[in-house]
């Protein structure tokens, strides 16, 4: 299967961030970089929603393992980007970090519901049975966060560092701690 | 498992997710920013005075409010620079250091919900209590677990669930019919003296909806248990400003922040292990009183106030509680010129 970049388009074009990755990661062969760097500049809302909106359902999927939620979040989301269209340098950016907010608005009430409710869920919305779904979902949010928007949506570290408003070097940190727990919870 | 593996078996796992931009999709968007619009401009509109109207209300009919500022840890007019700090220990060595600027405004993400510190004046390891008050985008599924009840001074009833995850460790959660939700986190108080905490809680204002646009979140007080006031637990009003080191000895690393955010810095640490059901302690770092916090996933993190408004965070990463020990009985405050040295020396080109 190829893999698609977060605007659901093949690419093999490599950037700075993602070549520091592997150089951070270093312990497996060089993870394609699935971004699409050089895709233009969205031209309008519509133009990013059109290009953005599935791609960013199916990277918030990854963070919340729920269909319906994912689209709350992203729906949820580009709402914020239309409202500040003209006020933002990098809609994309802003998008990334909202869509990672909303998720950690999303798992913190769900922690609760779970915790406190026992929330029976709809079985057939969530991940799919999978030895990955459960190790992802056992990685602390910040963790699963860095590790889907670089293994999934390829984003390059600072772009990542912007959207968990952390830095590069905490960025790589997490990637470093993310796969070394996946590894462990997948191979054991 | 490769990293081009996991690349693969993430798209493998998301690629069943269908989510076409249909116009269905962007009325529901439109729906949405319509909402955030119309009631941005209500509230431009109404401006302040019926905000503070609504919070006086509140407040008399509370008949208690917190006593905001008598915490000593209120920002110190005088201090116009962040302490910082290295890691001073045989075999480990510093790889970065950096002075960072935060601008939120350049991600004004609208916030969703508020936080209230309570401590004892000047006892961070004392008996605390965070206390959120979060917008809700959901409907509320009624389910018979409640495991306690109270009722606060307006008159509303309560069925909130409370848990004890840790010994002396308390998480607590009420909804107001999906409007919005109630959270409390809280070490060293009892299990009466939290529900006597809870059932003096009232909004300041309870037409909170979603999504949420410069609503007026927290809670009044009545009943403030075992000697805890609220301490001021908000952003400065100008550039947060963060001191980072990073220093490892190849195979633990110690993250080592100093942040100007005070008591916001310290409890979105805290509140994160407490709420994942983690362990707090208290210890001593640079003769200081500190809370030692482990998540459950084995990660540990000591916070504690370098300075009156310079909160200091050490994240562990591959580190076993002799190792923690260690680098924290190893930190070391830098002269000024000292830092200015070291960030310079390996600041970006």
């Amino acid at each position: 299967m190829e893999p698609l970049g977060v605007d659901g388009r093949q690419d093999s074009m490599s950037s700075p961030g993602s070549a520091l990755a592997r150089a951070q990661l270093a312990d497996g062969p060089e993870v394609d970089d699935v971004r699409l760097s050089g895709t233009p500049a969205a031209t309008s809302f519509d133009d990013l929603f059109r290009r953005r909106y599935e791609p960013m359902v199916r990277v918030a999927y990854l963070l919340v393992g729920s269909r319906a939620e994912a689209e709350d979040v992203v729906q949820d989301s580009f709402a914020r980007v239309e409202v500040r269209w003209a006020r933002l340098e990098r809609p994309e950016g802003y998008l990334h970090r909202c869509v990672v907010n909303r998720s950690h608005d999303v798992l913190r009430r769900r922690r609760l519901e779970q915790r406190f409710l026992r929330m029976h869920r709809d079985e057939s919305e969530e991940l799919r049975a999978d030895e990955l779904r459960d190790a992802l979902a056992r990685l602390p949010d910040r963790l699963r966060a860095a590790v889907v928007l670089r293994f999934y949506a390829g984003l390059p570290e600072r772009e990542i560092a912007e959207a968990l408003n952390v830095r590069p070097g905490t960025v790589k940190s997490r990637l470093h701690r993310a796969l070394s727990q996946l590894r462990q919870e997948i191979e054991r | 498992m490769s990293a081009p593996q996991l690349s693969d078996r993430m798209h493998d796992l998301a690629a069943d997710v269908s989510a076409p931009p249909t116009d269905q999709a962007r009325a529901a968007v439109g729906r949405r920013a319509r909402t955030i619009r119309r009631r941005h401009r209500a509230r431009q509109a109404a401006g302040g005075g019926l905000l503070v109207a609504a919070v006086a209300a509140a407040v008399l009919t509370a008949g208690v409010t917190s006593p905001k500022g008598s915490e000593p840890e209120t920002a110190d007019p005088d201090a116009v620079t962040l302490p910082a700090l290295t890691v001073d220990l045989a075999g480990w060595n510093v790889a970065d250091a950096e002075e960072v600027a935060l601008d939120p405004s350049a991600w004004d993400d609208a916030a969703s919900g508020s936080l209230q510190v309570f401590r004892r004046p000047g006892d961070l390891t004392g008996p605390t209590v965070f206390l959120r008050h979060n917008a809700a985008s959901d409907t509320v599924v009624p389910l018979p677990d409640e495991t306690a009840t109270f009722t606060t001074p307006s008159g509303r009833e309560v069925a909130a669930w409370l848990v004890e995850p840790q010994p002396g460790t308390f998480n607590m959660w009420w909804s107001a019919g999906g409007d919005w939700n109630g959270e409390v986190l809280s070490w060293g108080l009892t299990r009466a003296e939290l529900l006597a905490f809870a059932a003096g809680l009232d909004p300041v204002d309870d037409d909170i909806s979603y999504p949420p646009v410069g609503e007026q979140f927290g809670f009044t007080t009545a009943v403030l248990p075992a000697g805890i006031v609220e301490v001021p637990a908000e952003d400065p009003s100008g550039t947060p400003s963060q001191r980072r080191l990073t220093a490892g000895d190849g195979d633990a690393t110690a993250h080592v922040v100093v942040d100007d955010r005070g008591t916001v810095a310290v409890a979105s640490e805290l509140t994160d292990v407490v709420a994942s059901g983690g362990t707090i302690q208290p210890v001593t770092v640079l003769d200081r009183p500190a809370v030692l916090g482990q998540a459950p996933d084995g990660t540990w993190i000591a916070t504690w106030f370098q300075s009156a408004d310079g909160a200091a965070t050490v994240t562990f990463a591959d580190a076993d509680r002799a190792t923690v020990d260690a680098v924290l009985a190893g930190l070391r405050e830098l002269p000024e010129a000292e830092w200015d040295d070291l960030a310079g020396d390996r600041a970006a080109p």
